[in-house]
């Protein structure tokens, strides 16, 4: 399953510069919001996700991350219930990634 | 008394609420925000915890003083809030001291409240006894009131508090539940950014985004104004204004605070005013950055030096060389840098660039080393604030004074300062114009013209040009290459737009002189040679000469040193022009050698393979199509809209090949991409409503067929779809079916106003009715069906007429044409050819 993360730098290339001017490719922050889904329990919602993006990058725009969590579910990492709450599409792949990325739930 | 002083740079906190309100840009709906959850925290049971995030001078203080001002301001808090603003330099060594903070602030605040002999009590206490003592003490103190806890530099009370400090701190606030937050920090730090930590997850972060050059010049006009210089206003609206701010913007890298000093700079008229007022500013702010740099480690502010030395970025292994520090120790102490605010990196493809976060800085260093010399950094700033010729005259008039040494060293040095303000300007108009903003990209093109007046009017024309203004755009080109001082480059350039803007007109004769004249100047280089050619190509080709347009292309892929991009541009070119003559072999060998060009631009690339796909698929060979089209899809770094038409091309071939679910597919793909054109989408929208005729329920259909309806571009061609498909499909389904099929798609092409393309495709359904081997039955039920739906419908009116007279003809036995004698003779012509299944191949002219 190694490929899912690989290829998260294939799909993710675009760059963002942050509030310092330094610049944040979408595969870092994809990678975020997935260690952050892969050790819930429940399914989250954008402000959620969100609030943990700003915790990790000095970035402001929100829509940007919106974006990415769309693209993230279109590439079948993520799904979104009716209300718009993201989670791992797939539980096995949930657990793997926990485990590759060494997260503790 | 100097006006300048109503406005603290370095404390807001100390100037009047009134005046930082009005001088306060960029945030208001954040402020707003602020106010409004810290108002229903001190209200309602629920608690918000907000913390800012911007490095020094970036206006967190600002902000929160006009927060606490907003706060204070509302009479319904009067009664219910309590504030407890720390001093900004307190510092604190655990809990029990951000505890007595806490104490003494409100005991000072609100002394009929709060006692100020809180230690008595706890004297004795160990300090996390005494620190919830005194905590409790507060809270019971406020009674049924709630305290706002207002903290700078919160990064450094978090260290200071440590792990437990920092749980104990974070219980409290839970349990009691009466405290909300508005802190501020430099960076980002451990205590709320990593997912162990307590307060992970706990804090609103609002990060305090760098001005942008827009917010600046409303900043610096506001400071103007309360520095009673309203003139300069409109100053600021003109193109040298915005320029002079967009100069300060660079030396102040975003930063609130340097504005507010720098403000007074854009008054002053003469050089030497803005060289004392430099002078001064250096003077004042030096020991504030020599503080800052005191405060680091040895190495580190060794980089710091070599970095203010240094007129620009540079990679770490040229710090390391300068420096002499080991490469992997400076890279690491770079990023200690970084993390700290004191540099920026920037990746440039596999290398990063260092630069000072604050260019300011360098001012400092140089105060301090050049001993009465001017200093390098003002003279770059007067380079590229000032054309050569003033300061030029400035120098030759007074010879001895302190403004003629500064415009020595300004002429003397490098014009770096304008030409990376061009550079950044070139870039931003440029992204303008791809992304179609193209009254931004003129009004900064009208900017750069004080930085790099050739390239500002190359783009200026880059710009008319794309509006449609072609006499402009045209009249900016002559000028540039009528000019004196333009180099080679820039002329050729400029004739190879303006024979594009004369081709455009249709004045193909002006327009290959143009071309004609870059390929015969001498010392133009390749790329701009290659360039020409491909144009005059272009050019010859729209004239129907594919004999000249084909020396052309011939001309650059035969060049063994011209640009990749154009020596593939001219193969697709040529490829495309032998396809015209219907030279397919040669037209497939230059798609192939693009393809097999390892450094070929992607979408000359993709251009290739899905071009040969086209000429393959015209030639019946289904399978090489579709290997084309499918490694256009599969190509990781194709252009989108390149990747989206091979898709629905490739959903077409299945399609023709009854694949219906891998046709259905690759539509559903298209319209998963991200930035697909309108049109391409459009057409994959109405593409995809086909297959899933045979596919699924009429319901669906018809969801899937008002979806295209609503989501497409209606101005696009593919608005609509090929409805003749669509009804090939429903010729497919049992006749039973026909009828809803027949109604729900009628409804929906005369309600979004396509009624007159449905009626070509009921035209052209004649041709499936007459191949399909359908009952006479059938083919009455499909034309009654329609006579009754379409009836009274004036777009449908002459095809239903066809569809008519064509069911007539198929029923007659033994067939005849007369039927068709009630259509019009030009109507009549189109319609027979769909019946030869019926009639028999048309007898040409003349012959009986």
């Amino acid at each position: 399953m190694e490929h899912f993360r690989k290829r998260l730098g294939t799909y993710y290339g675009g760059m963002v510069t942050d509030t310092s001017g330094v610049t944040i490719r979408d595969e870092e922050i994809a990678r975020e919001i997935l260690d952050h889904l892969a050790i819930q329990t429940e399914p989250q919602s954008i402000n959620e996700i969100w609030s943990v993006v700003k915790a990790k990058f000095e970035i402001t725009d929100r829509n940007r991350t919106v974006v990415l969590l769309n693209s993230l579910a279109l590439d079948h990492y993520l799904m979104s219930d009716t209300k718009k709450r993201y989670s791992f599409r797939f539980p096995l792949i949930q657990r793997w990634w926990m485990m590759a990325q060494g997260l503790e739930g | 008394m100097n006006a300048r002083h109503n406005i603290s740079a370095y404390t807001p906190s100390n100037t009047d609420p009134e005046v930082l309100k009005r001088i306060f840009v960029q945030r208001e709906k954040l402020l707003e925000r602020i106010v409004d959850r810290l108002s229903r925290s001190m209200t309602s049971g629920d608690k918000h915890h907000i913390l800012l995030v911007g490095p020094r001078g970036s206006g967190k203080t600002h902000l929160v003083t006009l927060a606490i001002w907003g706060l204070q301001g509302k009479e319904e808090l009067a009664d219910v809030m309590r504030v407890a603003w720390l001093g900004e330099d307190d510092s604190f060594t655990g809990l029990v001291h951000l505890a007595f903070g806490i104490a003494s602030q409100l005991a000072q605040e609100y002394p009929d409240e709060f006692t100020s002999d809180f230690k008595t009590p706890v004297r004795g206490l160990s300090q996390d006894d005494a620190a919830l003592a005194v905590l409790r003490s507060v809270i019971s103190r406020l009674g049924d009131r709630k305290l706002l806890l207002v903290t700078e530099n919160m990064d450094q009370t978090f260290r200071s508090l440590g792990d437990s400090g920092q749980k104990k701190w974070r219980a409290f606030l839970q349990e009691t539940r009466k405290i909300a937050t508005l802190a501020t920090a430099q960076q980002l730090f451990a205590g709320v950014s990593d997912r162990k930590e307590a307060f992970f997850g706990f804090f609103d972060i609002q990060h305090m985004a760098p001005l942008s050059v827009e917010d600046a010049s409303e900043l610096v006009g506001r400071v103007s104004i309360e520095h009673s210089k309203r003139e300069l206003t409109s100053y600021l609206n003109s193109p040298e204004g915005r320029y002079r701010i967009r100069a300060l913007h660079y030396l102040s890298g975003g930063n609130h605070r340097m504005y507010v000093l720098l403000a007074e700079f854009l008054t002053k008229d003469s050089l030497a005013d803005l060289v004392a007022a430099f002078e001064d500013l250096a003077e004042e702010m030096t020991p504030y950055f020599q503080e800052r740099i005191r405060s680091l480690p040895d190495q580190q502010r060794q980089l710091i030096q070599c970095l203010c030395d240094a007129e620009g970025a540079l990679t770490v292994k040229r710090i390391a060389g300068e420096t002499f520090i080991e490469e992997r120790t400076c890279s690491k102490q770079l990023g200690n840098l970084k993390a700290k605010g004191y540099v920026r990196s920037e990746k440039q493809g596999k290398e990063s660039y260092y630069d000072m976060a604050e260019p300011l800085m360098r001012l400092c260093l140089e105060v301090k080393n050049r001993r009465g010399r001017p200093l390098r950094m003002v003279a770059r700033f007067l380079r590229a604030w000032f054309p050569a010729t003033a300061l030029q005259s400035e120098l030759t008039g007074t010879n001895a004074d302190r403004v003629s040494e500064y415009c020595a060293v300004a002429l003397e040095s490098e014009d770096t300062f304008s030409s990376t303000i061009a550079g950044k300007l070139v870039s931003t108009i440029r992204d303008n114009i791809k992304s179609g903003a193209l009254s931004s990209a003129k009004e900064l093109a009208s900017e750069l013209q004080f930085a790099d007046a050739v390239r500002a009017g190359l783009l200026s024309d880059e710009i008319e040009f794309m509006e449609g203004d072609l006499n402009s755009s045209i009249s900016s080109s002559t000028i540039i290459i009528e000019m004196a001082d333009t180099t080679v480059e820039q002329k050729a350039e400029a004739l190879i737009k303006r024979g594009v803007a004369y081709g455009r007109q249709g004045d193909f004769e002006r327009a290959l002189a143009d071309f004609s004249a870059v390929i015969e100047m001498a010392d133009v280089p390749m790329g701009g040679k290659a360039q020409a050619h491909v144009n005059r190509g272009v050019t010859y080709g729209q004239q129907g000469d594919v004999d000249r347009a084909l020396a052309d292309y011939s001309a650059v892929i035969e060049m063994t040193d011209a640009p990749v991009n154009l020596k593939a541009r001219a193969l697709v070119y040529r490829g495309i022009a032998y396809g015209q003559q219907g030279d397919f072999e040669r037209e497939l060998a230059d798609y192939t050698a693009v393809i097999e060009i390892e450094s070929a631009p992607a979408d000359q690339n993709a251009r290739a393979l899905y071009n040969r796909g086209v000429a393959y698929s015209q030639k019946g060979d289904v399978k090489r199509s579709l290997a084309d089209y499918s490694a256009v899809i599969e190509m990781a770094n194709a252009p989108v809209d390149q990747k989206a038409r091979a898709l629905v091309s490739r959903g077409a071939t299945y399609w023709h090949q009854e694949q219906f679910k891998e046709s259905t597919a690759d539509f559903d793909a298209v319209l998963g991409m991200p930035g697909v054109s309108p049109e391409r989408r459009t057409g994959a929208l109405f593409a995809v409503v086909e297959p899933m005729v045979e596919l699924c329920s009429q319901d669906e259909v018809g969801k899937a067929l008002l979806r295209a309806f609503e989501e497409g571009d209606a101005q696009s061609s593919e608005y609509g779809g090929t409805p003749h498909d669509l009804l090939r499909m429903v010729l497919r389904r049992g006749p039973v079916q026909w009828p809803d099929y027949i109604a729900e798609i009628a409804s929906l092409f005369v309600k979004y106003g396509v009624a007159e393309k449905l009626g070509q495709g009921i035209t052209k359904s004649i041709q499936y009715l007459d191949e399909g081997g359908f009952s006479e039955t059938q083919i009455d039920r499909w034309n009654s069906t329609w006579q009754q739906v379409g009836e009274g419908c004036e777009d449908l009116e002459l095809p239903l007429r066809c569809l008519d007279a064509a069911t007539e003809v198929m029923k007659a036995d033994p067939p005849t044409e007369r039927p068709l004698f009630q259509l019009p003779l030009e109507i009549r012509k189109l319609v027979r050819p769909l019946l030869n299944r019926s009639l028999g191949e048309p007898k040409p002219d003349g012959v009986t």
